[in-house]
């Protein structure tokens, strides 16, 4: 039956011959190093395919790993970029730390030279088409600044305080139309007033023409408004003729730089120190 | 024609080969050596299918690789060769003359030296200097004496001279 079969497949029973042939001379043979042919040709064979499989694990394999260090990279790129804004608002703040220190010298030496206490506060508003005349300011009743507070500079006067909240301020600046301060004016401190007409120099009122008032003369506060401390300075005359009604048409020019304005100090305690020689060494401090 | 051989007569046959070649290949020289297997080979293959004749080419190539110490196989798988392609061409040919069966062994055994030496050369064994001469009177030997066997060995099974299929 199994003849049968085979003589009916001679190229099947051909076939088979031969492959065994073939297998048994390569059982046999060696190569020079004395390897079996057998196994050379089978690594001949399978090599490809187990260098294929390593390399598509060791794909797989650097392909997780790249996708573990872009995860990991990925959040390192996010903490350093949190840290970097960090560190680039500690530098913001550290150079307005460092540009503030000279401005707080001259604050600190100016409650040194006057005996009253005031706040620091910051501007964090202006208005817009007119911020020559208003700002905001960061300090408010909880700190003690009540309307008609007193806002410096150490050059000069800056205005007054209108309304408080809780936690800020208004301040009208001094070259409003409607703010003023009582002033001397000069070597013979005649006594005037100054008030704002919208621009950025200020008019002295109520100087007769027969007194005589020089471009350059300072202009201090007198304290007679209740609000700014005496002697504190305001400007220096830049204009002075003859007027009409009887009155000497005088410009001043404000020492204080509303359109610099970053912080002021708001007065909050009553003024003690009204003495001359005080006003006298305000008014030299405020000279430039 | 296509008869069972017996199988004492096959093992009767491979025996005596092998006694045979194995005596001749310590008495003649290499280039007179006579492959008796493969004659046999052709003889068994020209009165069988197919099959057996495939068969009995790899069973006289092994005797014969045994005795020559070369690799099992070189001349099993040409003999193999040998004898399916002689089982197949005696339904083709019918070489009626002793110069016609002549050149068909000359034929068959030049292509079974031919079968040796590639398969030699592919696996790298060194080639003697000159075998090509040795490889030519081999051929010539084995297939003039081939000749011979064939007819006495088809006279003796086949009494009448046209040894032909008659099927």
């Amino acid at each position: 039956m199994i003849t049968e079969r085979l003589a009916r497949r001679p190229w099947s029973v051909l076939l088979a011959l031969v492959l065994m042939h073939i297998a048994l001379l390569s059982a046999q043979l060696r190569s020079e190093e004395g390897q079996l042919m057998v196994r050379f040709w089978a690594q001949s064979v399978f090599a490809p395919f187990v260098m294929a499989f390593d390399w598509s694990t060791s794909m797989v394999e650097s392909g997780f790993d790249w996708t573990v260090e872009i995860w990991e990279a990925r959040e390192e790129n996010r903490n350093l970029r949190s840290r970097i804004q960090t560190l680039q608002l500690e530098n913001i703040r550290l150079r307005e730390l460092a540009a503030f220190g000279p401005r707080l010298e001259e604050y600190e030496s100016l409650e040194r030279m006057v005996s009253f206490r005031f706040t620091m506060a910051g501007v964090i508003w202006r208005s817009a088409p007119f911020f020559k005349r208003r700002v905001l300011v960061n300090a408010g009743s909880s700190q003690g600044v009540q309307p008609d507070t007193a806002a410096l500079t150490p050059r000069g006067i800056v205005g007054r305080v209108r309304s408080t909240t809780l936690f800020s301020a208004e301040v009208e600046l001094i070259t409003n139309p409607d703010a003023g301060a009582s002033a001397l004016v000069g070597p013979k401190r005649l006594p005037g007033i100054v008030a704002g007409n919208g621009g950025e120099l200020l008019r002295l009122e109520f100087i007769p023409n027969a007194k005589e008032v020089a471009v350059g003369d300072e202009v201090i506060a007198s304290g007679a408004d209740g609000i700014y401390p005496k002697g504190f300075p305001i400007g220096e005359v830049v204009h002075s003729e003859r007027g009409s009604m009887g009155q000497r048409d005088i410009r001043v020019k404000p020492y204080a730089e509303f359109d610099r304005l970053e912080e002021v100090a708001l007065v909050i305690a009553d003024l003690t120190s009204q003495d001359s020689e005080i006003a006298q060494e305000l008014s030299g401090s405020g000279k430039h | 024609m296509n008869e069972a051989i017996p199988k004492l007569e096959i093992a009767a046959l491979l025996l005596g080969t092998s006694i045979i070649q194995l005596a001749l290949s310590a008495a003649l020289p290499d280039a007179l050596l006579i492959d008796l297997p493969v004659i046999m080979t052709i003889c068994l293959a020209w009165r069988s299918s197919p099959v057996a004749g495939a068969a009995s080419g790899t069973v006289f190539g092994l005797i014969h690789d045994g005795i020559l110490g070369l690799s099992f196989g070189v001349n099993g798988l040409s003999k193999t060769l040998i004898g399916f392609a002689c089982a197949n061409l005696r339904h083709t040919l019918r070489p009626e003359s002793y110069l016609a069966q002549a050149v068909l062994i000359l034929s068959l055994a030049l292509a079974d030296n031919c079968c040796v030496y590639g398969l030699l050369y592919l696996l790298g064994q060194p080639m003697p200097p000159g075998f090509q001469m040795d490889f030519l009177l081999e051929t010539a030997v084995t297939g003039l004496v081939g000749t011979a066997i064939f007819n006495v060995y088809n006279r003796i099974k086949s009494p009448d001279p046209d040894f032909r299929d008659r099927d």
